[in-house]
């Protein structure tokens, strides 16, 4: 991976970003996001790693501009998003899109996954029903489910299920990067393997850009060309993936490394490493 | 816990003033005024202008409500237009039949109310049938209607009972309780409706909490489950519930003093009402308000002292 | 994908339409016919053929009903009750929609707006809201009344304002609630604007609880309108009303008690269907934005009513292949044999655990491994007798340590927990009480079991918090949970549940809700306990990781069934189940970024949905005609190592190099 000659133009580029929540009126504000860099080119994956509350979410968010940008900059193709307006945004919104986590929640519960798919589209475009039909037939088709999915309600679909449909819902505009916020964390391992495909396929097919965000080291490792890892809202380490996933340099990423233990090393060296990290962390 | 109160007091001071002051800028509105109410509308014009000019009616209303203000930290609230007497005279004498009923609906509603919302949550099946079908009928079924009903059953048919009026509690203490109990059971049968409601909803929900398996798993008696861990998780509902029950509880003692006679706040403000009698319904919403006032602080003490968060104060 | 469209295809209730739903029942169907009719009746008065309600027919006067003039009877003055109460409803509808509108005007523009901007324009609405919550209206509206002397609409407009706040603040809620779910966000990502979110995603979710709350109100603002023209407060004496009805029938009750019946009954009826319309309107709403398909679980087909599709049943004690080995191995601690759990819907009963058996020995450790809905957590709750309501344990034994604990009742069974068989759960701070101190918590389990004093048992809670390793117990001890962290509750836990002295600790996914560091602490933990105590464990998890480290064997269930068993390098190394297989090839720790993940097609099916050959057949890249059609039984392949599955010999065969 290395020694990629031509490297293609970055897709996003984010400069120093760091993000605040504000936790009532009268708190100072909370930064989660603190001074964070990275840049992903043109059909590469960056994965995201960190344990909860880490801010992984939080960065995604301020990419699809969902949450406020405190400092910092975020290139998209070269243009600044940090202040644009909210007319842009909207725009803007047909190029970069966000896949959620959990697949129970991401989806209207009293809308058809036809009206969901149609929703996107109806907000750039004035489509006709007859191409809006089209166009959610053709995606359904690309992510793997039967077109006649577009008359049901979420409920009659299993998470594996949901979770095509939102990748659906996140692909129908034709965006060229996407944000997939532990697009797996809420599945099953089978099925978590089918939407990881899936998720790579399409990427080869349409081209797409991918930040993708994971608490879990070894999909990250699966998915990405490089790999960011995030401690308290700060990038600890950054790097082709093979470095961070296999010979990490940081001791934090040491730590998840070796705190995911593999089913095949039985009784392996990790919990005498883990039971230094209690001495560690309980004093 | 302090800020929970400190809040509430925030809360209460603008209370008090906001009602007292919107009865009077509604009063500001009237057509007529106080001073004819006094000598009737068959009075020489002079006679009023004389006589509204002497109680200080011209004045623009926030400065008659200022002169109030000023009055009530002294312990004054005026004196009633149509009997002259001074209005916390009045109001005082009225005062504890009032708070005795509202006691008693409180805690008949409490204890009946709680024991069957708790029985309901754990037996389902006919009891809980029986309490849903309680619980609908306690509600919809108006006071007035009720202590008709029971007055005409225990009183007039099978005299168990005084049909109307009130023996104060120092002339006779069993006349004073046979006096109180068809009024107050009156009273209290739409709050044991609610509560037996919300603590039913509040323990079912609760015991399909994660903990409640976890004290299951570690071998607790479910005696202790269910009295000391659910109760405990269920009951800050049930009491921020009371608290805004005693809100709509002032309506229904009004009424209830007027079925059964008794001398309360409710029903001598209604007769100020009809009698335009300013005085006395300013006094009454300051007695009003400040019952809500001690009723809600006293809930949200209670609520506080529950929940480990506000009490621990980290 | 073929296995994905028949998934799809279950067809769940939801199809049927709201309205027809939430008509079809016999409460809502009562209060919205009665509604109508009130209404209708009230709006036709003038032209329904009634007497005139304020002309006073002399002669009859207290007639009782029956009579075909006057078909409820007449008042003291001879005037018509049923004309009365007709007109009288007039006075109502009017009141309570006046009141109605108000507080639908005012609370839900300002519960949307103070929901989506938040901040301090909130904090404000919220505020007003507290206090005006806290306003008695008597006052208000009496104050009123005095001025504008027996002004119902006054009146009733003042009570809608009032009321107002209460729907501000639960359309605030409601509003927050739904701003936060994902699929307003991702709405947000598509480029919607927020007006059209909210006309799309918002209204229609917060008109439920809207639908709810205003026929809350409406009984309300019913009983206190009725309640002031029952003082006389609010209507002029001829012109009827409802409770105005009541206080001149009160002054005769004792010579004519019929005439207080009649506008009692209307009051009480209306309001009572006003009651039952709210509660269907929020049970219709609560299934139709249920996230799950739960839907489907009462509409089974009762296929599975026939015995357990079981082809040995008694295979544990007889003819256990490993039963030769019994006297060489140590005595098994607990023995579980064809357990069969399910779940009692009104319609039918759904098998959600198969003929389930597996043993554990003294001092072992037993991984338990499948994906969700396999029932792994049924089953050890059926162990411990903490089945959820509604799932049943429907055959099967279960002795442990030499008790049956399949014959023991609810009694016995809760003395076994803690002291026998602990329980350690997925949601560390959500399996505490929040409401009491981790150490009194513990403490309490520790008297429970070991019958000591306060002093006492504080100090042996002091020992366990130290035996599981948090720092400090002194401290902790008075820590409220949402004080700890994750793996601080999660040890908190543990010490719970060794407070009995367990020989067997079932830690059900302890791990899965913790960071991955915190994980391998809790399952380091969990092994040296097993060292120091002498323990036996259950773990289950999702993580292969975690239970090839901790687990000498381990159980595979898929859908219901053990599929797989034997030890843990056995299963690992060389599994004979296809879907042992598949879901090991599945996980991405073993996969280099080269190579394409070996996923398995579709998804574990719902309960209820399982095949009647197989379970995994439509999965099975092996699957052959036998395999449908019937149930398979557990085969022996080797020492302890069982597997269900007709073809498995394929697999040693083709297993690449
Ligand atoms: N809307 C919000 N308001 C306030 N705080 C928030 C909000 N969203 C997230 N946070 C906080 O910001 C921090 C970072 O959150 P974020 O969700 O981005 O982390 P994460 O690494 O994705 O966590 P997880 O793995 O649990 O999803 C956490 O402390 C979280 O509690
Ligand atoms: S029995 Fe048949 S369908 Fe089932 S796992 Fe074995 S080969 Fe596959
Ligand atoms: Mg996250």
């Amino acid at each position: 991976m290395s020694g990629v000659i031509d490297a293609p133009s970055p897709v996003l580029e984010v400069e120093g970003l760091s993000v605040s929540y504000r936790r009532g009126l009268w708190k100072a504000p909370d930064q989660v996001v603190k001074d964070v860099s990275f840049e992903i080119r043109l059909g590469r994956t960056l994965g995201l790693v960190g344990e909860s509350g880490s801010g992984k979410t939080t960065i995604g968010k301020a990419i699809v501009g969902l949450v406020g940008v405190e400092g910092g900059e975020i290139l998209f193709c070269g243009e600044p998003l940090a202040h644009s307006s909210r007319a842009r945004r909207r725009e803007l919104s047909a190029s970069i899109q966000m896949v959620f986590q959990d697949p129970y929640s991401s989806l209207n519960p009293a809308r058809t996954v036809g009206q969901t798919l149609a929703e996107p589209l109806m907000a750039h475009r004035r489509l006709k029903r007859a191409e809006l039909a089209g166009a959610v037939f053709s995606i359904l088709t690309k992510v793997g489910m039967d077109p006649s999915a577009a008359r049901r309600y979420p409920a009659q679909f299993s998470g594996g299920q949901r979770q095509r449909i939102a990748i659906a819902r996140a692909l129908i505009v034709e965006p060229k990067l996407v944000v997939c916020d532990e697009p797996v964390s809420a599945l099953d391992l089978s099925v978590q393997a089918q939407i990881l495909n899936l998720l790579r396929d399409l990427q080869r097919e349409l081209s797409l850009t991918y930040l993708f965000v994971s608490h879990d080291l070894a999909v990250v490792r699966y998915m990405s060309d490089e790999i960011a890892v995030l401690k308290q809202g700060r990038l600890v380490e950054y790097g082709d993936a093979e470095t961070v996933g296999e010979r990490p340099e940081h001791p934090y990423t040491q730590a998840l490394l070796a705190a995911a233990p593999r089913p095949l090393h039985k009784r392996l060296d990790v919990t005498d490493a883990a039971d230094g990290a209690i001495e560690h962390s309980c004093r | 816990m302090l800020r929970s109160v400190g809040r509430r007091l925030l809360l209460s001071v603008p209370l008090l003033l906001g009602v007292t002051f919107l009865t009077f800028l509604l009063e500001a509105l009237t057509p007529g005024n106080e001073a004819l109410a006094i000598l009737g509308t068959s009075a020489d014009p002079q006679q009023v202008a004389a006589l509204s000019k002497r109680l200080g009616l011209n004045l623009p209303f926030y400065v008659q409500y200022w002169h109030w203000l000023d009055g009530v930290i002294h312990g004054h609230l005026g004196n009633s237009a149509v009997t002259g007497v001074p209005v916390a005279t009045t109001l005082n004498s009225h005062l504890a039949v009032t708070l005795w009923l509202i006691g008693g609906a409180l805690v008949m509603s409490a204890v009946i109310g709680i024991t069957f919302g708790v029985i309901s949550a754990l037996r389902g099946g006919v009891l809980g049938r029986i309490v849903d079908v309680v619980s609908l009928g306690g509600l919809a079924i108006p006071t007035f209607w009720l202590g008709y009903l029971l007055v005409l059953l225990v009183a007039v048919k099978l005299r168990w009972l005084p049909a109307v009026g009130y023996v104060s509690i120092g002339s006779s203490l069993g006349g004073w309780a046979r006096s109180l109990v068809l009024p107050v059971f009156t009273l209290g049968v739409g709050g044991v409706a609610l509560v037996a409601k919300q603590t039913r909803d509040a323990m079912l929900d609760v015991l399909s909490r994660e903990f409640i398996r976890s004290l299951r798993a570690w071998g607790l008696a479910s005696r202790s489950i269910v009295l000391k861990h659910a109760m405990r998780a269920a009951l800050p509902n049930v009491v921020t519930l009371m608290g805004l029950y005693v809100v709509s509880l002032l309506l229904g003692t009004a009424v209830v003093e007027t079925v059964f006679a008794l001398p309360g706040l409710g029903s001598e403000v209604v007769l100020a009402t009809s009698q335009h009698d300013l005085r006395v319904i300013d006094g009454a919403s300051l007695y009003f308000t400040l019952i809500v006032v001690v009723v809600f602080t006293a809930a949200d003490l209670l609520t506080a002292w529950l929940n480990p968060r506000i009490r621990s104060g980290r | 994908m073929a296995v994905e469209l028949r998934a799809g295809t279950a067809v769940s209730v939801r199809e049927r339409s709201t309205l027809v739903r939430f008509l079809w029942h016999p409460g809502a169907a009562f209060s919205v016919g009665f509604l109508a009719l009130v209404v209708v009746a009230a709006l036709a008065a003038p032209v329904l053929p009634l007497h005139n309600p304020i002309v006073e027919y002399y002669p009859h006067l207290f007639q009782g009903p029956g009579s075909a003039s006057f078909p409820l009877g007449t008042d003291d003055l001879g005037r018509d009750l049923l004309s009365r109460m007709v007109y009288g409803a007039r006075t109502t509808l009017l009141g309570v929609g006046e009141a109605l509108a108000v507080f639908l005007a005012l609370g839900v523009p300002l519960g949307l707006v103070s929901g989506f901007v938040g901040g301090a324009l909130d904090s404000l609405v919220m505020w007003v809201a507290d206090l005006s919550y806290s306003t008695p209206q008597i006052v208000v509206v009496l104050a009123i009344l005095s001025i504008y002397s027996q002004n119902e609409t006054a009146a009733m407009l003042a009570v809608g304002v009032l009321g107002s706040f209460g729907l501000t603040r639960i359309v605030r809620g409601s509003t927050i609630a739904v701003k936060n779910e994902q699929y307003v966000a991702a709405a947000r990502v598509s480029g919607l604007s927020w007006g059209r979110i909210t006309v799309r995603h918002v209204l229609p979710r917060i008109a439920g609880p809207i639908i709810v709350q205003a026929s809350l109100f409406s009984s309300l603002a019913l009983l206190f309108q009725t309640g002031l023209e029952f003082l006389g407060l609010a209507t002029h004496p001829p012109a009827p009303s409802w409770g105005s009805m009541i206080a001149e029938a009160a002054q005769f009750i004792v010579r004519d008690p019929w005439m207080i019946v009649p506008p009692g009954a209307i009051i009480a009826l209306t309001i009572t269907a006003l009651g039952l319309l709210g509660d269907r309107v929020r049970d219709v709403y609560a299934e139709r934005w249920a996230p799950g398909g739960v839907v489907a679980l009462g509409r089974t087909r009762e296929r599975h009513q026939a015995a357990p599709a079981v082809v040995a049943p008694s295979r544990a004690a007889e003819e256990d292949p490993t039963s030769g080995e019994a006297a060489v191995r140590t005595p098994a601690l607990l023995e579980v044999a064809g357990l069969a759990v399910v779940l009692e819907s009104r319609r039918a009963e759904i098998p959600v655990v198969e003929n389930v058996s597996f043993e554990l020995e003294k001092r072992g450790a037993l991984g338990m491994v499948g994906e969700s809905g396999c029932g792994k957590t049924m089953t050890v709750s059926a162990l411990l007798g903490l089945l959820p309501s509604g799932a049943r344990r429907r055959a099967g034994s279960i002795l442990f340590d030499g008790e049956a604990l399949h014959h023991y009742g609810e009694k016995e069974l809760s003395r076994t927990r803690g002291s026998k068989i602990g329980l350690i759960s997925q949601e560390p701070v959500a399996s505490l009480d929040p409401n009491f101190t981790v150490g009194s918590q513990v403490a309490e389990v520790v008297r429970r079991h070991r019958g000591l004093s306060r002093a006492e048992a504080r100090s042996v809670t002091l020992e366990l918090l130290d035996m599981v390793r948090l720092p400090d117990p002194s401290r902790v001890y008075r820590r409220y949970p949402h004080e700890l962290s994750g793996g601080m509750a999660q040890r908190v836990a543990i010490a719970a549940s060794l407070a009995g002295r367990p020989k067997l600790l079932v830690a059900d996914e302890p791990t899965t809700a913790l960071d991955v560091t915190t994980q391998a602490e809790i399952i380091a933990l969990l092994r040296s306990l097993q060292d120091e105590l002498g323990l036996s464990i259950i773990l289950i998890s999702h993580n292969w990781g975690l239970v090839a480290n901790l687990c000498d064997r381990v159980v595979v269930m898929y859908a219901g069934q053990v599929v797989e068993m034997g030890t843990t390098v056995d299963v690992f190394t060389a599994p004979r189940h296809p879907y042992t297989a598949g879901l090991l090839a599945s996980d991405p720790h073993l996969v280099s970024r080269a190579d394409r993940l070996r996923a398995l097609p579709g998804s574990v099916p719902e309960i209820g949905q399982w095949p009647e050959g197989c379970h995994f057949a439509p999965r099975c890249p092996y699957a052959i005609q036998a395999c449908i059609d019937a149930p398979i039984a557990e085969q022996r392949v080797g020492a302890g190592h069982a597997v269900r599955c007709i073809q498995h010999e394929r697999l040693v065969l083709e297993r690449p190099a």
